[in-house]
C-alpha cells in the first residue's frame, strides 16, 4: 500500500469522526472497549482513540514531507556537484558527508533539537540533514558513472550546455528515480524518529497534542485497560513503516 | 581521520548553538563564572565535568565507563547480525525467483519494525507469556522476572537480540551478502580454482573478510542510535542512557562527550575496516600506496 494512501486514509478519516483528537476530553468515559460510537475505544481521559491516531497521522505528514524535501534539495545538489564536477570538490563534499553520515541519526537529531528546540520544523531541519548523506552519496554513485557515457559526450559535441546536460539528462530523466526512493526511506525514517523522540519524551510531540509515539508511550506506561489505545497507533506505525520500505522493495 | 576531526567539528559547532548558559542562570553568575569554570573544568582542557546527569564527575570518565558497558552490547549485535545477514544469504533459494522475493520482503518487513516498537514488544511478550506460565505452576518465577527491573543475563540477552534485528538492517545485510557471494561465484578467478580441483571454501572466504568487515563497519552508527532506545527500555546503564539523560538534563559536556565517542567509534570502525582491507587485499595494497 502506498504511504500517500495511508495518509490521505489517515486525514479523511479524521475529516469524518465528529470528535476532537484535544478537546473532547470526558472522563466518564475513559478507558472504554470498541463500540458503534468509538470504534477502538476511548482514552484514559475519555478520548476518542480512532481520532486520535488520525490526528496523529496529520501531525506527522509536516515534518516527515519537511524532512524529505529538505534532503531531497540539499542532497540533490551535493550529489551533482560532487559527481558532476569531480576531483577535489568532489573530495570536500564526500568527506563532509561522511562526516555527518558518521554521527548516528538519532545522536544527530537530538544534538539538532537541542541546539534549536523542539518543534516540527526543527524536526524536519535534523531528520533531512541526517538523510541528506545517504541521497547525495547515491545520486553522486549515479552521475559519476554517466558522466563518461556515450550519450553525455554525445550531447556536449552538440553543444547543449552543461548546466541542462547536468540538471536535465542527469539528474531528472537519470537520477530522478534515486532522489525519490531516498527522499521516501527520509519520510520513513522521520516517522521512526517522531515516534522514539515522543515515546522517549522531551523532545518530542506532547500532550495532549497527539502523535503516534506519545500515544504508544501512554497507553504502555498507564497500563490503560483498552488495549487499543497502544495497539492502534503501534499498527499505523507498523503500517507506514512498511509502505515507505517494501514498496521500494517489491518494486 | 578526516571524517572524525570534521565529525567532531561539528557536534561542537551544534552546542555553540545551544541557547542559554548554566552559569548565566545563577543570579551572581557573571561574578562566580571564573570560579565556576574552574571547579566544573569547562574552560580546563579535556571534555570538562558534568553539570546535572553526575554533577562534578570528569565527562571522560563517565563516557569511557558508560561506552564500555555500551560495547558489551553493540558488539555481539553486530555479529549476530552478520551471522544472520550471511547465514540467510547461504541458505537463500537459488532456484525460484518468487521464493527469494518473497523472503526478501519478509526480511525486509521484519527489519523495517522500528526498534522502540520491537524493544517494547519484547518486553511485554517475554513479561506476559512469563507471568502466564507462572500463574498456571508451570515455572517457577524465575530471577530475572519482570524485565527490564531486574538485571541478568536474560535482560542482556534480549537487548542484544532486539538491538541486531532492529537496528543493524540485516535484510539489506543478506541481500548484500547475497550480492557478494553471486559475485564471487561468478568471478574468473574461482572458475580456475574449480578447474584445478581444489577446494573452493578457502578462497571464497578469503575474498570475503574485506566486504564482511565493512559492512560490519557501516552498521556501526544505526546500531549506536538503536542503543539509546534498547539501554532506556531494558534500563541498561550505558552510553545510550548517559546521552539521553544529558540531553533531557541539557548537560552538554556529557552530551558533546558521548556525541563525540560515538562519532570517533563510527571512525575507528571504518579504519579497522580499511586496515584490514590493505592488509588482506594486495589491490587495496596498490591502491592506498
Amino acid at each position: 500500500m502506498s504511504p500517500r494512501i495511508l495518509l490521505l486514509a489517515s486525514v479523511a478519516v479524521g475529516a469524518c469522526l465528529p470528535y476532537d483528537a484535544l478537546g473532547d476530553v470526558r472522563p466518564a468515559l475513559a478507558d472504554q472497549g470498541p463500540s458503534a460510537a468509538h470504534w477502538l475505544g476511548t482514552d484514559h481521559l475519555g478520548r476518542d482513540v480512532l481520532r486520535r491516531v488520525s490526528a496523529g497521522g496529520a501531525a506527522f505528514c509536516g515534518p516527515g514531507l519537511g524532512a524529505a524535501a529538505f534532503a531531497a534539495l540539499g542532497g540533490t545538489l551535493a550529489g551533482a556537484a560532487a559527481g558532476w564536477n569531480g576531483g577535489a570538490l568532489a573530495s570536500v563534499v564526500r568527506t563532509v558527508l561522511g562526516a555527518i553520515a558518521s554521527i548516528p541519526s538519532l545522536v544527530l537529531v537530538l544534538l539538532c533539537l537541542m541546539a534549536l528546540g523542539p518543534g516540527p520544523v526543527q524536526l524536519a531541519f535534523a531528520g533531512g540533514l541526517a538523510g541528506m548523506p545517504a541521497l547525495a552519496a547515491a545520486l553522486d554513485a549515479r552521475i559519476t558513472s554517466l558522466r563518461t557515457s556515450e550519450f553525455v559526450l554525445a550531447a556536449r559535441a552538440h553543444g547543449i550546455p552543461p548546466g541542462r546536460l547536468l540538471w536535465w539528462h542527469l539528474v531528472w530523466v537519470n537520477g530522478r528515480d534515486i532522489v525519490a526512493r531516498e527522499a521516501l526511506a527520509v519520510v520513513g525514517s522521520v516517522l521512526v524518529l517522531e515516534v522514539t523522540l515522543s515515546y522517549l519524551g522531551h523532545f518530542g510531540v506532547a500532550e495532549p497534542a497527539a502523535s503516534w509515539g506519545n500515544m504508544l508511550a501512554h497507553g504502555l506506561s498507564t497500563g490503560c485497560p483498552n488495549r487499543w489505545s497502544w495497539l492502534a497507533p503501534a499498527g499505523a506505525v507498523l503500517a507506514t513503516g512498511w509502505a515507505t520500505t517494501l514498496g521500494p522493495v517489491r518494486r | 581521520m578526516a571524517t572524525a576531526v570534521l565529525s567532531g567539528c561539528l557536534i561542537v559547532a551544534l552546542f555553540w548553538l545551544v541557547p542559554g548558559d548554566a552559569i548565566d542562570a545563577l543570579p551572581n553568575g557573571p561574578e562566580v563564572r571564573a570560579q565556576l569554570q574552574a571547579e566544573w573544568g569547562i574552560e580546563g582542557g579535556g571534555l570538562g565535568r558534568s553539570l546535572t546527569v553526575r554533577p562534578g564527575a570528569p565527562v571522560a570518565e563517565l563516557v569511557g565507563v558508560a561506552l564500555t558497558t555500551s560495547l558489551s552490547l553493540l558488539l555481539p549485535a553486530l555479529v549476530l547480525a552478520l551471522t544472520a545477514g550471511f547465514g540467510a544469504a547461504v541458505a537463500w533459494p537459488t532456484g525460484a525467483l518468487g521464493w527469494r522475493r518473497g523472503l526478501h520482503l519478509v526480511g525486509a518487513g521484519a527489519s523495517s519494525v522500528p526498534v522502540v516498537i520491537l524493544a517494547l514488544a519484547t518486553v511485554l511478550t517475554v513479561n506476559a507469556g512469563t507471568w502466564a506460565l507462572i500463574e498456571r505452576g508451570i515455572v517457577d518465577r524465575p530471577a530475572w522476572f519482570a524485565l527490564p527491573v531486574e538485571p541478568g543475563a536474560m535482560r542482556s540477552a534480549l537487548a542484544i537480540l532486539v538491538l541486531a534485528v532492529g537496528s543493524s538492517r540485516w535484510s539489506q545485510l543478506s541481500a548484500q551478502a547475497r550480492r557478494l557471494l553471486d559475485e564471487l561465484d561468478d568471478a574468473s578467478f574461482m572458475e580456475a580454482v574449480r578447474a584445478r580441483g581444489q577446494k573452493t571454501l578457502r578462497t571464497r572466504l578469503h575474498h570475503l573478510v574485506v566486504p564482511t568487515a565493512r559492512l560490519a563497519s557501516e552498521q556501526v552508527p544505526s546500531c549506536f542510535a538503536g542503543l539509546i532506545v534498547v539501554e532506556r527500555a531494558f534500563t541498561v546503564p550505558g552510553a545510550g542512557t548517559l546521552f539521553w539523560q544529558a540531553c533531557s538534563g541539557r548537560d552538554w559536556p556529557v552530551a558533546v562527550g558521548v556525541a563525540l565517542g560515538a562519532a570517533l567509534l563510527t571512525a575507528a570502525a571504518r579504519l579497522v575496516a580499511e586496515t584490514i582491507a590493505v592488509v588482506v587485499d594486495p589491490r587495496e595494497r596498490e591502491r592506498a600506496a
